[in-house]
């Protein structure tokens, strides 16, 4: 996929552990810990809008595009 | 919108989970019963003597009109083998039985673990439904074979074997099938919700 996920970047300007952030979004350690190596297939607005009000950034500060030549529209399985 | 919970059905498939496994013990003992008695009575023709004490016979293949045949007409008459026949039917109907049985095992204890739209229990209904569709058919040609066997053996003048396939427990199983998809596209958006934070 193109969309990369910069949590970890911005995790370690904030100087803040995973489990901090995870206790204060209100997810689980496991889900945010998929979510930071780019296993899920989707993120929620509404955890989108608790990571950036915790990490007081925009989502263009995690998510990040990046043009791929060779990919599908749509993903398969 | 509230979120359905699925306790209150999760006690409700406990108990039935329950019931279902201690059912699958019994068949299973029944249709183990059932082989040592067709071969029981393959290799000690004798032993019929202490199913039929009193040397009579009596069918119902259709569980409205059962037939009665005395002990007269069938003093010279070898009935062991449609005994071992009878039990091999039987076990073979248990086998289907005991199949089912344990498919729906596997869905309840899915259903106890909160895990409802789960590949496999869209696999195990799948099965399910297959089976049952071999039932409709399988069953209606033992009953007939067992009868027309029957028949034959007595030399019953006047009755035709009539087989036709069970046309409600066929439609059963196309309806199993069908909810089978359903259960499959349910476990393809239960996978895409828990793979979404």
């Amino acid at each position: 996929m193109a969309i990369i996920i910069r949590l970890d970047r911005v995790l370690a300007d904030r100087k803040m552990q995973l489990n901090e952030l995870a206790d204060s979004v209100g997810i689980s350690i496991v889900n945010l810990s998929n979510l930071k190596t780019g296993k899920v297939k989707a993120i929620r607005f509404s955890t989108l809008n608790e990571i950036c009000k915790v990490l007081k950034c925009t989502p263009g500060d995690i998510l990040e595009y990046e043009y791929m030549e060779n990919e599908s529209s749509q993903e398969e399985d | 919108m509230k979120v359905p919970s699925l306790v209150k059905y999760s006690k409700l498939s406990k108990s039935i989970s329950g019931i279902i496994n201690v059912l699958f013990w019994v068949v299973l003992g029944l249709a183990a019963a059932s082989i040592l008695a067709a071969i029981g009575i393959g290799a000690f023709p004798k032993a019929i003597d202490l199913i039929t004490a009193d040397n009579s016979f009596s069918i119902s293949p259709d569980n409205i009109i059962r037939f009665e045949i005395t002990a007269s007409s069938i003093s010279d008459t070898d009935i062991s083998n449609l005994y071992s026949l009878l039990f091999i039917s039987i076990t073979l109907l248990l086998i289907m039985i005991l199949f089912v049985l344990q498919q729906l095992k596997n869905i309840l204890k899915n259903v106890v673990d909160a895990k409802p739209f789960a590949k496999e229990n869209a696999k195990s209904i799948m099965y399910t439904g297959y089976i049952v569709i071999a039932g409709s058919v399988i069953v209606p040609v033992m009953k007939a074979f067992m009868v027309n066997k029957i028949v034959h053996a007595f030399d019953i003048s006047n009755v035709n074997v009539v087989y036709t396939i069970n046309t409600e427990i066929l439609i059963l199983g196309i309806l199993l099938l069908l909810l089978s998809a359903i259960f499959n596209y349910g476990a393809y958006l239960q996978q895409e919700y828990d793979t979404t934070i």
